[in-house]
């Protein structure tokens, strides 16, 4: 166990770089602002120009992978700092404390669950309520009530970064643990470990490679990712007497190069340094064209590098693991024929 | 210039099937007029109002929406009947959850936003049951303020905001199901 504090304290500090966020805004709409207070709904605002999932590739173009367990940092514009749309690099959600409220869901929520028409008959079913905690582009359901499911709604407060939300977030459900013993309800450390797990902040991968502009047929392409991109991510989630921190690690990162084949490495590629020379491979990532790009739609190859992380959890003398999760971005690498510097020699 | 006509005259049809009814539900209205409509290619033809009235009546749903959170958000109550009446679902628990998280926190919002809604898609074409609103909402003049002293909340602005939202109708009646808004300073 204490081994274990130690070293989901070490692990808190990789991600201090994701900047955190004061938790409100200001405005009328502070507390129901996607880049804040993520909800259901807000993967309508996702990208504004029609919420593309598959980000068409471009240079330095990201999307998080939608495959069903996947998360990201969110940002489906790689990078772009002036993104207004859920680029937020945060939220400050690295560690979150729980704690119970007296909120009831209003009877409208269950609503559109009817939508059918038919609307007699036990509307008073479960509360649709679908939580995700993660960012839109990444949407992960915290927790979904089931009909007649014990639980609550918990108000939380987190802290990422050294920085401490002043206010509480609005509640989401966590539902109860089975009841043995007439103990206060709460959640077991595996429903605990979901709401870790949906805490998780993964860095979108930034695409680096060598050469910058242009590769070339039987040139050697370095392929490797930016700094800050390949390190575990923690996230922990308490209610009192109980904590409980999922961490994800890096474990591989495939590229498919556009061509038809696709390299794996398992680590985030070597940086092309400059007294390098061209021809030399890169030691760990690398991959070498075997046709000009020209053929292809915009005269490119669409390149995608994919990170896969382990995610597990270890909390109140329990451990466990989450299906894999992946992050991803595209690129377009255009490729031309060399016969210059292939002949070389 | 005949076009021009054309629009100008189912305007003024929509009003007067709007105030036929007398009521906010013009759902009647539209069934008839539904049934009287001669093909799904005909963009002169004056019976796109059924098309017409769902677009307007989602506007107002979703302008309903915010002027119900407005007045709940003057005391944060969270628990306000009133604000059922233009939101359901995810978009009414979002708005619930955020006034309990500022009742909680002390906060209450005062001023109003501005709102310039756009239809950005309706469908089904000819009958539409779901709408889809574009906005770049405005809450320079609607901020939080702590309840005990009355101060604002914090130094922050609001701004413009990107908001999207679905509009949907639910047994006879327009309501928002989902939103999004966006940071400050998004459009």
């Amino acid at each position: 166990m204490l081994r274990r504090a130690v070293v989901a304290a070490g692990l808190s500090l990789v991600i201090v770089g994701a900047a955190a966020v004061p938790a409100f805004g200001d405005g009328g709409w502070g507390s129901v602002q996607c880049d804040q207070n993520p909800h259901p709904g807000c993967e309508l605002g996702a990208g504004a120009g029609g919420g593309q999932h598959n980000a068409s590739p471009r240079r330095g173009g990201s999307s998080a992978d939608s495959g069903g367990t996947s998360s990201g940092g969110g940002s489906t514009g790689g990078g772009a700092r002036d993104e207004p749309e859920h680029s937020n690099p945060d939220l400050n959600l690295a560690d979150c404390s729980y704690r119970r409220s007296d909120y009831k869901a209003p009877p409208g929520v269950a609503q559109t669950a009817y939508e059918g028409g038919q609307s007699g008959g036990g509307a008073v079913v479960a509360v649709s309520a679908a939580y995700f905690l993660a960012m839109p582009s990444v949407v992960v359901a915290a927790a979904d009530p089931k009909p007649g499911e014990p639980g609550a709604w918990y108000v939380y407060k987190c802290e990422a970064g050294g920085v401490r939300d002043a206010v509480y977030r609005p509640p989401i459900w966590i539902p109860d643990a089975p009841q043995q013993g007439g103990g206060a309800a709460q959640p077991t450390p595996a429903q605990l470990a979901q709401i870790a797990r949906n805490q998780l902040r993964l860095p979108t991968p930034q695409i680096q490679a060598n050469p910058i502009d242009e590769q070339l047929v039987n040139l050697p392409t370095w392929l490797w990712l930016a700094q800050g991109d390949w390190g575990a991510v923690s996230a922990t989630a308490s209610v009192p007497g109980v904590s409980v921190t999922a961490v994800a690690r890096p474990t591989s990162v495939v590229w498919t190069m556009g061509d038809g084949r696709s390299v794996r490495c398992s680590g985030p590629g070597t940086p092309y340094g400059s007294r390098t020379t061209p021809k030399s491979p890169s030691p760990d990532c690398g991959y070498t064209y075997q046709t000009s790009s020209a053929d292809q739609p915009d005269s490119a190859f669409g390149v995608s590098a994919t990170v896969h992380w382990t995610v597990t959890w270890a909390g109140a003398g329990q451990t466990g693991v989450f299906p894999d999760m992946t992050t991803a971005s595209n690129a377009d690498f255009r490729v031309a024929e060399s016969q210059a510097l292939n002949n070389r020699g | 210039m005949g076009r021009v006509c054309a629009v100008v005259l189912t305007l003024l049809l929509v009003g007067c099937s709007a105030a036929g009814p007398s009521g906010s539900t013009s759902q009647g209205g539209s069934g008839t007029r539904s049934g009287s409509v001669k093909g799904p290619e005909s963009p002169s033809s004056p019976y796109v109002s059924v098309a017409e009235i769902a677009r307007s009546q989602a506007t107002t749903a979703y302008l309903g929406m915010w002027r119900d959170m407005t007045k709940a958000g003057t005391t944060s109550d969270w628990n306000s009947p009133e604000l059922a009446q233009h939101a359901s679902g995810d978009a009414l628990s979002a708005i619930s959850r955020g006034l309990y998280a500022d009742h909680l926190n002390g906060l209450v919002t005062k001023g109003e936003p501005k709102n310039v809604p756009k239809v950005s898609s309706a469908t089904p074409a000819e009958n539409p049951t779901t709408v889809m609103i574009s906005d770049c909402g405005d809450s320079t003049r609607w901020l939080k303020y702590r309840e005990d002293n009355g101060k604002l909340a914090d130094d922050k602005p609001g701004g413009r905001q990107a908001i999207t939202a679905e509009v949907k109708r639910l047994n006879g009646a327009w309501k928002v199901t989902r939103f999004a808004v966006e940071a400050v300073g998004s459009c």
